[in-house]
């Protein structure tokens, strides 16, 4: 199994763009054991000669005629932003 | 001391489709006000289910195919991870482990000789949103305007191996690309408005040494121009570190325009991790063989081709060929004139010399004139009413203005004087006029003759038939009247 160490949890939070307290730290560090530790329980199934399964369509799917269809949710969506600017959506500036 | 320049090209390419990858939202969103062209599925709210545009596969197939690749019949999506807040859904929708194709080629013409240059994968992924930094840099701004009409655009994504060994190679890669791209009509390829971006990376070798520099990636690069002086001087800067028995950061950087260095891109490069897993909305696309035949039926003769067959039919210069193969608007052109005119030597030195100036000149892709236009140019040279040095001169005035040949010599009354009659007229008059000039001629001094040429010239400001005014001139200073 995978080692699970501050190190991982750090790494983690860093990709989810996420702060964590240490507590908070503590506590995901115990549960993500448990839930791997669980999942572990998969390996014991002999996979050798199966191929994964990706999806269940198996079959060839009817792709999307290139037609233009506005949306009607346009303004719907243009209201859920936070904050706005001539349209625009405003966000934090990215700090290297 | 010897080195060896590696470059390695990944382009994108932006589909002219009409339609977003997986929306029905319009893809040509360059002008439109922002955040206006945006619908659940491209703006990732929560449920909404991407579906797979046939127009982007049918395009990617078409450059595939065009690039000499092996075109998969099972191609899919993945999520690619990351958080950036041009990306709503916290992933770009790419292909990661089945790409559409792999292991494609395209010959680049360097100094007369072709240079094969292999192309490792190209695969379908979806655009970005835009971002816009207040501030003087990304890095000084305090704020950001994201404008999502771009997310989910369709590209195609061509990556090349490490073929390529010059900054020049690398500009002709990208130029020759964006003709195929255009003869397929599968994108504008206008490098300015961002349907073609180009990275590059680029390392040297010291093969005395046998020392091999780091790799360096470079971005922002968004004209033809600007990849070949940002990579000579990236290869410069690899070149004078290795000199001085150093190496140079593995690093992103990028072009500096306004003082034409790349600069580092980088604060912090943590390694990227992207944990790409396969996209669970989207069923793989199947292109079968018989849809394949289908749209390589519908693949237009392609830029070599039509440099065979040129050299072929018309029997021109390769480089003739090339240079007018290079745009196909150009040579449909060309191929009108021709089939009008006749004289296919004549009529590619006028477009390659006289046209393909005037637009470089007008910075315009424009080609306002007809074959008409040529044809009756040809056709005043024929009959003696113009000179080939007066038809290049009228030249530009038809090409701007997209007035017949005939006209502008009208307006500008300059047509060549063919009438004898009349050069006749003006050479008795300079005679009478000058009777000394002629009496030396009578007694040997026969290079008085250039006078009245001049004359003649001067009265029809320059647009007498030069051979002609020679022959009148001679016959009557010779007194055979
Ligand atoms: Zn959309």
């Amino acid at each position: 199994m995978i080692k699970i160490d501050e190190k991982l949890i750090k790494h983690l939070e860093a990709l989810a763009a996420l702060e964590l307290t240490p507590q908070q730290r503590k506590s995901i560090e115990k549960d993500m054991q448990e839930i791997l530790g669980y999942m572990e329980l998969l390996n014991e199934v002999n996979v050798d000669s199966i191929d994964p399964m990706y999806t269940p369509i198996e079959n060839s799917v009817d792709l999307r005629e290139d037609l233009v269809r506005e949306s009607e949710c346009v303004d719907l969506i243009r209201s859920n932003f936070p904050k706005e600017r001539s349209g625009h959506i405003v966000v934090p500036g990215i700090h290297a | 001391m010897s080195y060896r320049t590696v470059i390695g090209l990944e382009i994108h390419v932006q589909l002219m489709t009409k339609t977003k990858a997986f929306c029905p939202c319009r893809a040509d969103v360059f002008e439109l006000p922002a955040n206006t062209a945006v619908c659940p599925v491209c703006t990732g709210q929560p449920g909404a289910l991407p579906v797979v545009n046939s127009s982007m596969v049918e395009y990617a197939a078409k450059i595939a195919l065009a690039l000499n690749c092996n075109v998969h019949e099972y191609s899919r999506f993945d999520r690619k991870n990351y958080f950036y807040p041009d990306l709503p859904k916290g992933y770009q929708i790419t292909q990661y482990f089945y790409p559409i194709a792999t292991s494609g080629y395209m010959d680049i013409d360097v100094d007369e000789q072709v240079k094969r240059i292999r192309i490792r994968k190209l695969h379908i992924e979806e655009d970005a949103g835009k971002l816009i930094h207040e501030g003087d840099s990304i890095t000084q701004a305090h704020y950001s305007l994201v404008d999502m009409n771009r997310c989910g655009v369709p590209l195609v994504e061509i990556v090349t191996e490490p073929d390529l060994s010059s900054p020049k190679e690398a500009r002709l890669f990208v130029e020759k690309l964006r003709t195929i791209l255009r003869y397929l009509q599968v994108s504008t390829g206008d490098m300015e408005k961002g349907a073609l971006r180009c990275d590059a990376n680029i390392s040297v070798v010291d093969e005395i040494n046998n020392i091999q520099s780091n790799r360096v990636e470079v971005k922002n690069m968004n004209s033809f121009r600007f990849i070949e002086k940002a990579l000579e001087y990236e290869e410069q800067r690899i070149i004078d570190a290795l000199k001085n028995g150093q190496n140079v950061e593995k690093e992103t950087r990028g072009w500096d325009l306004s003082n034409r260095i790349t600069i580092s891109m980088r604060g912090k490069e943590e390694e990227s991790d992207y944990r790409y897993f396969p996209e669970p909305d989207i069923p793989p696309v199947i292109l079968s063989e018989e849809k394949l035949d289908q749209i390589k039926s519908t693949l237009v003769e392609l830029p070599d081709q039509k440099v065979e067959r040129f050299v072929e039919l018309y029997k021109i210069p390769r480089y003739d060929a090339t240079v007018l193969a290079m745009d196909k608007e150009i040579a449909d052109f060309y191929e009108a004139c021709v089939k009008k005119i006749g004289k296919p030597k004549e009529v590619s030195n006028l477009i390659m010399t006289e046209m393909l100036r005037e637009m470089k000149q007008l910075e315009t892709e424009q080609i306002k004139i007809t074959p008409e236009h040529i044809y009756e140019l040809f056709s005043l040279m024929d009959k003696g009413e113009i000179s080939i040095k007066m038809a290049k001169d009228i030249f530009p005035q038809i090409f701007r203005t997209g007035k017949m040949p005939s006209q502008v010599l009208e307006e500008k009354g300059i047509r060549q004087i063919s009438d004898e009659k009349l050069i006749e007229e003006i050479v008795r008059k300079a005679m009478i006029q000058n009777p000394k000039a002629v009496e030396q001629y009578r007694s040997g001094k026969t290079n008085i003759i250039g006078y009245f040429v001049g004359q003649v010239m001067k009265e029809t400001k320059g647009s007498a038939n030069p051979q002609l005014v020679n022959d009148v001139v001679k016959r009557l200073l010779e007194g055979s009247s």
